[in-house]
């Protein structure tokens, strides 16, 4: 894989899987069944080794309110829809940028073979300022393909 | 091995989209009949010109290079789609002609190729760069040709003009590289 492609999936994915996760966990959580083991409290003989909490003197709180249930159903939704899009546009754009390094890694082998032929013409000073500004532009192409793509194959 | 990589590529990017916008089912390219017929025929057009370009990868390793030509002739012969990627796959296929008929000293032939397969493609594009960087090439066994027959005035006009065409190769080619790496491959 080219630098940039990795550059372009690495900070896309690392924000998209925290993203899901995160709206995983929550849901998760919020399918937890509601008397778990730790809070126990109409078990009175529990085995040994189990920690229990003691029976409660005050009524239990109230169970949340369902329109408050579906508002963080419907924000953690959001969260993967937005995870889910954001993964997709990074694929996108790294086959992009494949496509892109592709492209210029082709027309850098083609800018080097036309620079080879011109040079090898060169015989008078102005077919000689014609090959060094073939070769410049040329290196200054090598460079820019390097630093965003990596070697060409 | 660059050609089907071209090919690959071509037809990669006909089917892809298609197969994103139906959030690409299982077996996705034959699960569309409602893609226009045209796609059809470039499909086919590209299988082709790939297969064809493999006979003449073979033909060519195995020294036969007027079979090489000859399974690149029909190729450029087929019927052909109008679409984009069907002109850069004969203005390919032009250049690979030229290129075989320089080895076989045939610069007239190579001339027509050439020409042949600027009329294809326009504008800055890798095709055309590469189609002029050939004729730089066929020019430069011109300029050699004429040199060694004593034409020396000839030769030096050859020479001119390969130095031109070269140039001109490098500066498209320049252009390609600086338009993918700006715009992400979006070309």
């Amino acid at each position: 894989m080219s630098q940039r492609a990795e550059a372009i999936v690495t900070s896309t994915l690392a924000g998209a899987v925290i993203v899901l996760l995160h709206g995983c966990g929550g849901a998760q959580r919020a399918e937890a069944p509601p008397t778990s083991p730790s809070v126990q409290t109409t078990d009175t003989s529990p085995p040994s080794g189990v920690v229990t909490v003691p029976p409660a003197t005050a009524a239990p709180p109230p169970p949340p309110t369902v329109p408050e249930d579906q508002a963080l159903d419907r924000d953690r939704d959001g969260q993967r829809r937005a995870a889910r899009a954001d993964l997709e546009h990074a694929q996108q754009d790294l086959e992009a940028a494949a496509g892109a390094c592709d492209a210029a890694c082709r027309a850098l082998a083609s800018m080097e073979r036309a620079t080879a032929h011109l040079c090898s013409l060169a015989a008078d000073p102005d077919d000689q300022r014609r090959c060094d500004d073939a070769r410049q532009r040329l290196t200054s192409a090598q460079s820019r393909v390097r630093s965003a793509c990596g070697a060409c194959r | 091995m660059r050609l089907w990589l071209l090919l690959a590529i071509a037809i990669g990017s006909l089917g892809a989209p298609a197969c994103r916008d139906q959030g690409a089912p299982a077996g996705c390219p034959s699960a569309q009949p409602a893609q226009p017929a045209i796609d059809e025929a470039v499909m086919a057009f590209l299988s082709a010109a790939r297969a064809l370009h493999h006979e003449a990868d073979i033909r060519e390793r195995g020294g036969d290079l007027d079979g090489a030509v000859a399974s690149l002739r029909r190729l450029v012969a087929m019927p052909a789609p109008r679409a984009v990627e069907v002109q850069e796959v004969l203005a390919d296929a032009h250049a690979r002609l030229a290129e075989l008929e320089l080895l076989e000293s045939d610069v007239e032939g190579a001339t027509r190729d050439v020409e042949a397969g600027l009329l294809a493609v326009q504008g800055p594009s890798y095709f055309r760069g590469h189609l002029l960087e050939v004729e730089g090439r066929v020019e430069e066994a011109r300029a050699n040709g004429l040199a060694d027959a004593g034409q020396r005035e000839e030769a030096a006009k050859a020479k001119t003009r390969a130095l031109a065409l070269l140039e001109q190769a490098v500066h498209v080619q320049e252009q390609v590289i600086e338009r993918a790496l700006a715009d992400g491959g979006e070309q």
